[in-house]
C-alpha cells in the first residue's frame, strides 16, 4: 500500500469478483468512474483514504488497493498523473475488446 | 493426438473441483488475496491491468475441432467473444469473472484441456514445431516427446517451486520453427548413423531483460535418457538458481555465470548419479503415448493434383495466398495450410468465436480433425488434401482468415502490451496495427519479401522482439511511450539477438522509422537477398545513417 507520491490523490484497486478497475468514492463505495472518486490532499484525509481502501481489501471487495496521484484536466475533473494509471482508467485503446462488449 | 486416460481425466476434474472450492472461499473471505494468489496462478489466472486474464494451455500447440469449438464457446459465454493466441501456443481470455473461472475450467475439462502450469515458477506448457508430424523436413515427430515431458513435468513435486518459470521447446527438424535457442531448454531430435533417435540439448536460452542464446550442452543424447537428463538439468538449476534475485533467477543467468562448460559438467555429474531406471518411463508407456501420434490414415494420392494446379493457374488471388500460406507436406497429395491471424491493420493473434468455429469446421472437414497454434500467433491446418485447398481458401475468405501474409512484413508478432497487460510499459497492439496498415499493400509486401517484425510492450519480451529481424520494444519515460528498435534478431536455427540501433522513437515516429529501415534494405540488398541476410552482410551502420540522418 505504501507508495511515496505527491499532490492530490485517489484510491484505486481491482474489484474482487470481476477484476475490473475501480475507484473509491466519497460515500465509501467503489465506482468504475474516476469522476466519482474521492480526491484528497491533506495528510489526515490521505490517511483515512488509505485506511478505507485497506479495509475494503480486507472485506474482500477489492484486490490490491493503492493510492495514485491525480491532476486537474483543463480545470475539469482529475486524471491520473502516471501513464500506466491513465491507461487503467481509460481501458484498452485497441483490440477486439473495443468491438465485442459483453 | 493425445487423449486423456482415466488418470488424466480424474486429475484434471479434481483440480477444477479444488479450484472451485478455493474461489468460493476467496469470494467469501476465507482466503486472503495473499493466500489465493499462488492458487489462482497455478490455474493460469492472472489479475491484469483491467481485469482477470485466464491463460489456457494448448500442449505443443495441438488442438482438435471439438477443442477449438469449446474455446469459441468459452469466448462467447464467459468473455467478449474472442480469444488471443500467444507466442507460447496458448490462448488467453482477457475478461473472465473470477466467479466464472471454475465453470470455464470445467468446460475445458470436457474437451481434455486445462490451465494448469500456464503460470508460476514451474515447467510451463511445452512448445513444439507447429508442423510436427507433417513437415517434409522432419527427422521425427516431436509431439510424443513433448507429451512425455508434459506428463513428467505436471505437478512434479521436485520442480513445482523452481527459482523462476521454466520453458522447454522441442523440434524434430533441422529447420527450427520452435525457437529452441531462446528457451530454458531446447531439444532437437536427431538420428544417428544407426538410425537411432536421440537429442541435441541446448540450455540457458531466453529473452526478457537479459536475452541469451542457449548453450549447447549435449550434441547427442540417446532418446531413452531424455527424462533422466532433463531431471539432471533441472536439479542443477533448482540447486543453484538465484532465488534471492528475481532478475537473476532464470537458468540462462546460471549458465552464463557458471559458464557453459562448468554447467555441463555439473549436469553430467548429476546425470551419472541419477538412478535412470527410476526416471525412464516403461516401454509400454512410451508406446502408449506414441500410438496417439501415429500418422492418420492418409489416402494414397499423387503429389500433383490437377484440381489444385488448375485453381493456381486460373485464380491469381488464390495463387498469391497459396504461395504464402501453403507448405509442403511429407505425404504426397497433402499440404500444410497456414492460417494468418494477422489481417492488415488487425490485432495479431486474436480470433473471434466465429472464426474459431470456422477453423474447427475446416479442420473437421478437410484436415483430419487437426489444428495447430504457432508461436508466431497463427493457426495451421496440417493435413489438407491438395485438391481441397481452394475450397479451404474460399471458406477462409468468408471469415476474414485468408490474409496472404504468412512470413511477410505484416505477419507481426505482438504481445498484448499496455492495452491489457499489467507488466507492460507501453502499448504494442496499436503500433502493430499502424505498421501493418502502412505496409499492408500486397505489392509492397511482396517487394519487401520475408520479414519478421516483433513487438513487445515491455522488457519481458513476450512479443519476442529480441528475435525479430526488426524488433520493437515499448518503454515509458516521463509519461510518454517510446520505442527502441533492434535489428538482426532471429529465432530460427541460426538464432541471433537483435542489436539496439540507437535512441528510441515516439509512437508517432516508429512506423516511419520501420519504413525507413525497410527502404534502406531494399536500396542495398543484393538480388534475392532477404532482410536478415542483408543486415548480416552490411551491418547496422547504413540503417543508423538512414534513420538518424533525418531525426
Amino acid at each position: 500500500m505504501a507508495r511515496k507520491i505527491n499532490g492530490p490523490r485517489i484510491a484505486t484497486a481491482n474489484r474482487l469478483r470481476d477484476g475490473l478497475v475501480v475507484f473509491l468514492d466519497g460515500k465509501g463505495e467503489w465506482t468504475r468512474n474516476l469522476c466519482g472518486a474521492r480526491v484528497v490532499e491533506n495528510d489526515a484525509a490521505i490517511a483515512t483514504l488509505e485506511q478505507d481502501a485497506v479495509a475494503a481489501a480486507k472485506a474482500n471487495i477489492v484486490v490490491d488497493p493503492y493510492l495514485i496521484e491525480v491532476e486537474t484536466c483543463n480545470g475539469h475533473g482529475f486524471v491520473p498523473v502516471k501513464h500506466r494509471e491513465r491507461m487503467r482508467m481509460k481501458g484498452p485503446t485497441a483490440g477486439n475488446s473495443l468491438i465485442f462488449h459483453g | 493426438m493425445y487423449r486423456y486416460d482415466e488418470f488424466d481425466a480424474r486429475f484434471v476434474r479434481q483440480r477444477v473441483s479444488q479450484f472451485r472450492n478455493q474461489v468460493e472461499r476467496r469470494i467469501e473471505g476465507e482466503l486472503s488475496e495473499e493466500e489465493f494468489r499462488p492458487l489462482r496462478l497455478m490455474n493460469g489466472l492472472y489479475l491484469q491491468l483491467h481485469a482477470y486474464m485466464l491463460r489456457v494451455a494448448i500442449p505443443y500447440g495441438t488442438l482438435n475441432s471439438a477443442q477449438m469449438r469449446q474455446l469459441a464457446a468459452i469466448a462467447e459465454k464467459y468473455d467478449k467473444g474472442y480469444g488471443h493466441f500467444t507466442t507460447r501456443q496458448n490462448i488467453q481470455y482477457n475478461w473472465p469473472k473470477l466467479s466464472d473461472v471454475p465453470d470455464i475450467l470445467d468446460d475445458l475439462a470436457d474437451v481434455e484441456m486445462h490451465a494448469i502450469q500456464t503460470s508460476g515458477n514451474c515447467i510451463r506448457n511445452v512448445t513444439a514445431d507447429h508442423w510436427a508430424g507433417v513437415a517434409a523436413d522432419e527427422v521425427a515427430d516431436p509431439r510424443p516427446y513433448a507429451e512425455l515431458i508434459r506428463q513428467w513435468s505436471s505437478l512434479h513435486p521436485e520442480f513445482s517451486f523452481l527459482p523462476r518459470k521454466f520453458k522447454i521447446a522441442v523440434t524434430g527438424a533441422a529447420a527450427d520453427r520452435a525457437a529452441i535457442a531462446f528457451h530454458d531448454i531446447g531439444l532437437r531430435i536427431k538420428k544417428n548413423d544407426a538410425g537411432e533417435t536421440g537429442f541435441e540439448i541446448l540450455a540457458g536460452g531466453g529473452m526478457g531483460r537479459t536475452p541469451l542464446i542457449a548453450a549447447p550442452v549435449r550434441d547427442w543424447l540417446p532418446g531413452e535418457d531424455l527424462l533422466a537428463y532433463l531431471e539432471a538439468i533441472m536439479r542443477v538449476y533448482n540447486l543453484h538458481g538465484r532465488r534471492d534475485n528475481k532478475y537473476k533467477a532464470r537458468i540462462k543467468i546460471l549458465v552464463r555465470e557458471l559458464g557453459a562448460d562448468e554447467f555441463t559438467r555439473q549436469v553430467e555429474e548429476e546425470f551419472a548419479r541419477i538412478d535412470a531406471p527410476q526416471v525412464v518411463p516403461p516401454e509400454q508407456e512410451l508406446a502408449r503415448i506414441s500410438a496417439y501420434f501415429a500418422a492418420p490414415e492418409y489416402q494414397d494420392l499423387p503429389d500433383d493434383d490437377p484440381v489444385h494446379a488448375k485453381a493456381i493457374a486460373e485464380d491469381a488471388a488464390f495463387a498469391a495466398w497459396a504461395s504464402a500460406s501453403v507448405e509442403r507436406h511429407r505425404v504426397p497429395g497433402y499440404a500444410i495450410v497456414n492460417i494468418s491471424l494477422k489481417p492488415v491493420g488487425g490485432v495479431p493473434g486474436d480470433a473471434t468465436a466465429e472464426q474459431m468455429r470456422a477453423v474447427a469446421d475446416l479442420a473437421e472437414k478437410y484436415s483430419l480433425d487437426e489444428i495447430r497454434v504457432t508461436h508466431e500467433q497463427n493457426l495451421v491446418l496440417p493435413n489438407v488434401r491438395k485438391k481441397d485447398i481452394h475450397a479451404v481458401w474460399q471458406q477462409l475468405m468468408e471469415h476474414a482468415l485468408a490474409s496472404a501474409n504468412i512470413g511477410k512484413a505484416t505477419d507481426i508478432i505482438s504481445c498484448p502490451g499496455l492495452d491489457y497487460c499489467g507488466l507492460a510499459t507501453a502499448r504494442s497492439i496499436p503500433i502493430a496495427q499502424e505498421i501493418s496498415t502502412r505496409l499492408g499493400d500486397d505489392a509492397r509486401q511482396n517487394e519487401i519479401g520475408g520479414l519478421k517484425i516483433k513487438i513487445s510492450g515491455c522488457i519481458n519480451a513476450c512479443g519476442h522482439h529480441h528475435a525479430g529481424h526488426i524488433g520493437i520494444l515499448g518503454l515509458e519515460k516521463a509519461g510518454e511511450e517510446f520505442y527502441q528498435v533492434t535489428l538482426g534478431g532471429s529465432g530460427d536455427e541460426n538464432a541471433s539477438i537483435g542489436e539496439i540501433i540507437g535512441p528510441g522513437f515516439s509512437g508517432e515516429e516508429i512506423t516511419d522509422t520501420v519504413e525507413t529501415i525497410i527502404d534502406t534494405y531494399i536500396g542495398l540488398r543484393d538480388d534475392g537477398e532477404t532482410f536478415l541476410d542483408a543486415y548480416r552482410r552490411i551491418g547496422p551502420e547504413p540503417f543508423k545513417e538512414a534513420i538518424y540522418a533525418t531525426h
